[in-house]
């Protein structure tokens, strides 16, 4: 298990960060900025060193423009701060992409810091970061355990390490703390299955669905005696099912759609606990993306 | 109440609808500007009366060549203020809505700020300063990283928005409904109100407190 948490934050992604045209001093368009981070990593995470970067060709005054007023798009649509890059990516690259076996990389980025569409945005500065992190790590811990006591009950210095270890990447420092949260047996599945629209739909708009999903469904014992009920592991595929009939009409096979989990296809038999136990995003959570079968 | 301290969708609806209905019919002459009850969102509109920092300079600078130092050291506005014959004060518009948390399965209290008066930020510290009481400021400052209150997408509108951090809730509401009976959802939402809403001087109006008729059972 902890062979794949380790694959997990293994996961990279190439991106290609390009300055907002209308924000740079060069007319036809200034080098990109090319880097490769963990699939892990928070975009906002990035804003000091793109600020530094780009300061000389900025148009604005550099110094009166603050770094987390800093924000992505892709495609034109404003990224959510809050989500992993890596999941970031397959909501709007991957589940869209013609052929999935060689997806389009890297991941290009345009980076704004003038707000001038009018956009809604909250500024990404640390503490916030950090505070959405660590609500975020709360749910979870909720979900799983059915209170917020395992997350409560962490001293402030490993709270602060566990937040410290995702920004450094540093999975020895993480697991030791966040294992500490995960229980004997869950409640719930912390899980977020992420439906993109279709292409005829507004490409802005991603559904996400959240539901309490527990780790084990009872089922009626096959060869035993009438009545008998046992508890089975759930699945991917039996809890999208009962989500999403339409969409996936078997639990096992993915006939209209399959699920994408860090870039990867994942099984729609694959045990839902397991899952949640090590090839979570670091705050605890399963981020599912649909991709339609084209 | 099926699993109280939590709630379901179900019954959360029907405890908005309920508290709607009923808070429509003594809305009159109190501060509640506006409520509504629309897709699953309970929404209200509470504008609040604040000083405006220009004020706040002005007398500072007053009391500074008055010679009266200790005062400014107090830091304490409203001491500053109670000097002043005239407050000049502003309007911000507030607006709260309620939703129905899927992970917590209790209410999540959100909040916009609308009407900011130049000059002053529309911010954290604003909420603190301007519509968090003095007394409820130690309690919820110990809470999480920024405190009690944080800043999101608001789940529907996805606009940038604060919100109480729900994961304390439903052990609350069971600490307090055992002195209290908590027998519908509209008995749900308005203990909730009770517990959440003082840290913003939001208040529920007395009405919805009186016990029901006995002919309801």
């Amino acid at each position: 298990m902890s062979v794949l948490q380790e694959r997990v934050w293994a996961g990279r992604l190439p991106l290609e960060i390009r300055l907002a045209s209308s924000e740079c001093r060069i007319y036809d368009q200034s080098d990109p900025y090319l880097i490769s981070v963990p699939r892990l990593c928070y975009l906002p995470l990035l804003l000091p060193r793109l600020h530094a970067f780009f300061s000389p060709v900025l148009i604005a005054d550099p110094t009166t423009t603050p770094i987390y007023d800093g924000y992505f798009t892709y495609d034109s649509v404003p990224l959510k701060w809050h989500l992993p890059i890596g999941l970031l990516y397959d909501i709007y690259v991957l589940s869209s992409s013609q052929d999935p076996a060689t997806p389009p990389l890297p991941f290009k980025l345009i980076l704004h810091f003038q707000n001038g569409s009018g956009l809604n945005l909250i500024s990404a500065e640390p503490a916030v970061l950090h505070d959405a992190f660590i609500n975020s790590v709360k749910e979870a811990d909720f979900l799983r355990t059915g209170t917020a006591k395992p997350i409560m009950s962490l001293s402030a210095a490993d709270s602060r390490a566990l937040w410290g270890s995702v920004q450094s990447h540093d999975l020895a420092t993480y697991k030791r703390i966040y294992n500490s949260l995960l229980p004997q047996t869950f409640r719930n599945i912390p899980i977020r299955i992420y439906l993109p629209s279709g292409p005829d739909g507004e490409k802005a708009s991603i559904k996400v669905v959240q539901a309490h999903i527990p780790p084990t469904v009872s089922s009626a014992a096959g060869g035993g005696g009438a009545g008998r009920i046992s508890m089975t592991p759930q699945t991917l595929g039996a809890a999208l099912r009962g989500l999403m009939p339409s969409l996936f009409p078997s639990s096992r096979t993915p006939v209209l759609a399959r699920t994408v989990l860090h870039g990867a296809v994942v099984p729609l038999g694959s045990q839902l606990e397991e899952l949640a136990r090590s090839a979570t995003y670091a705050d605890g959570w399963l981020g599912i993306v649909v991709v339609m079968n084209s | 109440m099926q699993h109280f301290p939590s709630i379901s969708k179900a019954e959360f609806h029907d405890g908005c609808q309920a508290f709607y209905d009923t808070i429509v019919s003594v809305l009159d002459g109190n501060s509640w500007l506006q409520v509504a009850y629309e897709s699953d969102v309970l929404s209200i509109k509470k504008e609040y009366i604040i000083k405006t920092p220009s004020t706040l300079n002005e007398k500072a600078t007053d009391i500074v060549q008055h010679g009266n130092e200790d005062l400014i050291d107090d830091e304490d506005h409203e001491i500053i203020c109670r000097h002043s014959s005239l407050p000049e004060t502003d309007r911000i518009l507030v607006e709260f809505s309620i939703l129905w948390s899927p992970s917590y399965q209790v209410p999540v209290l959100w909040f916009t700020l609308n009407r900011v008066p130049s000059g002053i930020s529309t911010g954290i510290e604003t909420v603190y300063q301007h519509l968090v009481p003095e007394t409820s400021r130690p309690a919820l400052n110990q809470v999480g990283v920024m405190g009690g209150i944080s800043i999101a997408h608001h789940p529907k509108s996805d606009l940038p928005a604060f919100f109480i951090h729900p994961c304390n809730t439903a052990e609350a509401l069971y600490e307090i409904c055992q002195q209290r009976s908590c027998r519908t959802a509209l008995d749900y939402l308005v203990i909730w109100l009770g517990l959440v809403g003082p840290s913003f001087n939001l208040y529920i109006p007395s009405q919805l407190l009186l016990p029901a008729p006995e002919d309801e059972v």
